[in-house]
């Protein structure tokens, strides 16, 4: 399915990121060319959550990442909150959060939680009450003196989510954060992560590979497809928040769910 | 049938019962039986001596109560009978550790690494007091007590921590020493070291020279003069150490951050371990003068390469996921450098650190030697071997002083390692 032309102009002025006609390839002055985005176009607004969901290979990620200014696009034009990614990365404008929790193993929870606001030069004891309120938003207050390695996996991924949001951002990236984790840990964090947005507010983009994950978070839900990475079609998702356990069983959600799915075998059969 | 075939005769299955519980209970019990006989022969043997007999005389105890008794003016039988004591007593507290060892087995059926790892001990003990050459059969004793007790070590269950490695090890090597020279005796010293000039002393020997004035009645005994040696060493090994750490450790941290400079400059890093540390050792002296920092300047270019490496290594070591996080955050250089990298690196750091260690060691004393530093361990190392066809013993004892400073400080680093890492996760 088509984008809807009237996406593809000038950035609205609410739109907190506005992706246009970016392409990126990899490898482009060699032989094996990687043709991994191919004009995505995209915006996203102010408090919006926004999933972008595919199979492995549509440049989901890769499309993260070049909001996030770890990759540069091969063409197209970016911009996060009207400005150039680069501008916005030295900004602190976005938190990011990873696959893996990135934890560094020789600091404290507390100490990790920290570790961005050290290198913004926040004071120390702005540092500690940063901390201490963004462990509590997880829920993990009674964990900070502990070490990386004595936690599970659901743990460390919150205590780098609390890492991402330490600085307030208005906009977090989260790259698959819960991929390597188990079903029901997945559920469980999914409906945590609500928890703090609900609280924190701001614009999240998030990616997964997971079609319920996906409807269950999102206002809206970017459908992509790989070789070469495209966006083949944004669904809006009309269930009421706040959402919880309930959501998974409502009907809505079960049609969302099938939606995303078809449209997702729809562009692999072409 | 299958089934037929996986039944085995009852006879074989009584049999192998039979060789198993032997081999549980049996053996362990008859080699602790003969352990303790063996320490309670040795017990009656050594309170039994005479205050003539050479087996009391040239022991260790006697040979250093008799030194004693020379500085104080004391009289010799009752120095004598001192040491007497002394080696009926340590032969009586292995008799002691072997009883409980018996005590043990006989109560819970099974015999813990910890008892034996005295037994071994105490035997290692009498090895090095007990003279090899003398009338009495102490000395054979004492071998085949050893090796029962390492034949015992290996049919025991139990955890066998890193101490009873290290002493086995010890035992072990200690044991193959004194058989080697008497398998050389038997076959008429044909065997390699086992002949004049080149013979290889008794362990007792060495220990008993170690607790003998360094020079005939002289005031200090030699292992405090060879301690002194090893201290001088140590001064000037610790300044080439530590020299030598600064300096691999910010080539590292260069390296890391220019790859220009790692093309360029890596490479003769490389090529200056090549060059033999003896050819450029006089070198150096010549061109720095006589004194420590000669002998610091060859420590350190000992040091510095294998810091050097494995900074560079470590630094290099966080994954990209890491080194992206300090990238959203628009981390200056410093601060991946110092909150990410060098963290990173400390493990492979210390590593070099606990290499270096020990080659800072090596370094000093290779220096020493073309610098005519005549306090240190290269001129004690020269004298004794000067002088070995008379005195052997004090070779092996200076050598052993030796390596003993490079294990020192390579305990040393590793204690500071787990200092530093207490916090991270346990790697083993």
């Amino acid at each position: 399915m088509q984008i809807p032309k009237s996406e593809m102009r000038t950035p609205k002025p609410q739109s907190v990121v506005s992706i246009q006609e970016v392409n990126k390839t990899f490898n482009s002055g060699g032989r094996e060319r990687v043709s991994a985005l191919q004009d995505i176009n995209l915006e996203v607004g102010a408090n919006e959550f926004v999933s972008l969901i595919g199979p492995s290979g549509c440049g989901k990620s890769t499309l993260l990442r070049l909001i996030a200014d770890l990759l540069s696009p091969t063409s197209g034009r970016l911009l996060i909150n009207g400005k150039p990614p680069y501008q916005a990365r030295l900004d602190r404008d976005y938190g990011i959060v990873f696959q893996a929790a990135t934890l560094y193993e020789w600091r404290s929870v507390s100490q990790n939680v920290q570790l961005p606001l050290e290198i913004m030069g926040f004071s120390a004891r702005r540092r500690a009450e940063r901390a201490q309120d963004m462990l509590k938003l997880v829920e993990l207050e009674q964990f900070s003196e502990h070490y990386p390695w004595q936690l599970s996996g659901g743990m460390q991924q919150r205590v780098a989510i609390a890492r991402a949001l330490a600085f307030e951002p208005a906009l977090l990236l989260m790259d698959e954060p819960f991929g390597a984790l188990d079903e029901f840990t997945r559920e469980r964090m999914n409906m945590e992560l609500l928890q703090i947005w609900g609280k924190t507010g701001g614009t999240v983009i998030f990616v997964t590979h997971s079609i319920s994950e996906a409807v269950f978070l999102s206002s809206r839900v970017v459908v992509m497809t790989p070789r070469p990475g495209r966006i083949t079609r944004i669904l809006d998702i009309e269930l009421p928040r706040p959402r919880s356990f309930e959501t998974r069983q409502d009907e809505r959600f079960f049609a969302s769910v099938t939606e995303v799915r078809e449209s997702l075998r729809e562009a692999y059969l072409g | 049938m299958l089934e037929s075939e996986m039944v085995a005769p009852a006879g074989s299955e009584f049999l192998q019962t039979a060789r198993g519980a032997w081999a549980r209970r049996g053996l362990p019990i008859s080699l602790a039986v003969s352990l303790l006989a063996i320490a309670l022969i040795l017990t009656g043997a050594h309170f039994m001596l005479p205050l003539t007999e050479p087996a009391l005389v040239e022991s260790t105890p006697g040979q250093l109560a008799l030194w004693v008794a020379g500085r104080n003016g004391l009289e010799q039988n009752s120095a004598l009978g001192a040491a007497r004591l002394a080696l009926g007593g340590m032969s009586l507290l292995l008799a002691a550790i072997a009883g409980l060892d018996l005590y043990l087995l006989a109560q819970k059926g099974h015999l813990g690494s910890g008892a034996l790892l005295w037994t071994i001990v105490g035997f290692d003990v009498l090895l090095l007091s007990v003279p090899a050459v003398s009338g009495s059969a102490s000395y054979p004793l004492v071998l085949s007590g050893l090796t029962l007790a390492l034949v015992a070590l290996f049919l025991i269950a139990g955890r066998i921590s890193r101490t009873l490695g290290m002493i086995v090890v010890i035992s072990g090597l200690l044991l193959f020493w004194e058989v080697y020279i008497a398998l050389g005796s038997a076959t008429g010293n044909v065997l390699p070291l086992t002949d004049f000039p080149w013979k290889m002393p008794h362990w007792q020997d060495i220990a008993e020279q170690l607790l003998q004035p360094a020079r005939r009645n002289g005031p200090t005994l030699l292992v405090s003069i060879l301690a002194e040696a090893a201290l001088f060493t140590w001064r000037e090994a610790f300044v080439g150490f530590l020299s030598g750490s600064l300096l691999g450790f910010s080539l590292g941290i260069l390296f890391a951050h220019s790859k220009l400079l790692e093309r360029a400059v890596l490479p003769y890093a490389i090529a200056s371990q090549t060059v033999p540390i003896l050819a450029i050792a006089p070198l150096i002296v010549s061109a720095l003068g006589a004194g420590w920092l000669p002998v610091a300047v060859i420590s350190a270019y000992l040091t510095f390469f294998p810091v050097t490496i494995n900074t560079l290594r470590g630094l290099l070591s966080p994954d990209p996921m890491a080194l992206d996080l300090m990238q959203s955050y628009a981390a200056p250089r410093w601060a991946v450098l110092w909150k990410l990298r060098v963290p990173a690196a400390l493990p492979y750091v210390f590593t070099a650190l606990k290499v270096s260690a020990t080659a800072s060691v090596v370094g000093a004393i290779v220096g020493e030697l073309p610098s005519s530093r005549s306090d240190g361990l290269a001129a004690a190392i020269l004298r004794a071997s000067g002088n070995y066809a008379a005195e052997p013993e004090k070779l092996w004892a200076t050598i052993l002083i030796a390596s003993l400073l490079s294990i020192l400080f390579f305990v040393a680093m590793s204690l500071l390692e787990r200092w530093v890492m207490k916090r991270r996760p346990i790697s083993e």
